[in-house]
């Protein structure tokens, strides 16, 4: 088991390198970089050229949210009687 | 301006972090934390692409990426929660079945 964990450790070092080497030496990285896009055009990508893919993101944010409170309601007896009560005991 | 290759080396050396992280921990907030190590190679790559060509797309996709990590870890700590006051666990180990 030992030895299947390094050479699981060993295979991911290589796999990093070899990750980092491909990347690098791509041909796309020799001619000189442009320069960072400013914020406004950032803005105007996403209102203008990208508008359906920001509205989803607003909804799965959403949905997201709903979920994840949905997933961690608590319902223990005293926290319904609460809520039935209208915020009494 | 940084050179876009440190970044994309970085982004590697992030990526790399995340899946082993990810492959090799058995608690499960850890592992949630190195998918987000992952995302943000991802992004790193992205916003790195972005500066090379001088074009917004790559900001763009950056940041669709970062809200589908948001909604990932609301989920996930939202299930990991509701996992820990079923079982008292989040060991990934003890949690085979997709019931109570």
């Amino acid at each position: 088991m030992k030895l299947l964990n390094s050479l699981a450790y060993f295979g991911l070092i290589v796999m990093g390198l070899v990750i980092i080497a491909t990347v690098s030496t791509d041909s796309i990285w020799e001619d000189e970089a442009q320069g960072s896009p400013t914020t406004g055009e950032l803005a105007n990508a996403l209102l203008l050229d990208w508008p359906f893919a920001f509205l989803m993101l607003g909804v799965l944010l959403a949905m997201a949210l709903v979920g994840a409170a949905y997933l961690v309601r608590d319902e223990r007896k005293e926290n319904l009687e609460w809520e039935i009560n209208g915020g009494e005991l | 301006m940084i050179d876009p290759t440190y970044a994309i080396g970085l982004g590697a050396i992030l990526f790399t972090i995340g899946l082993w992280g990810a492959f090799t921990n058995k608690n499960a907030i850890i592992v949630l934390m190195c998918a987000e190590l992952i995302l943000n190679a991802v992004n790193i790559n992205f916003i790195a692409a972005a500066a090379q060509y001088g074009d917004v797309t790559g900001w763009v996709y950056a940041v669709i990426a970062i809200a589908i990590a948001a909604a990932e870890v609301a989920i996930g700590l939202a299930i990991f929660l509701s996992l820990y006051s079923q079982r008292e666990t989040i060991n990934l180990d003890e949690v085979r079945l997709l019931k109570n």
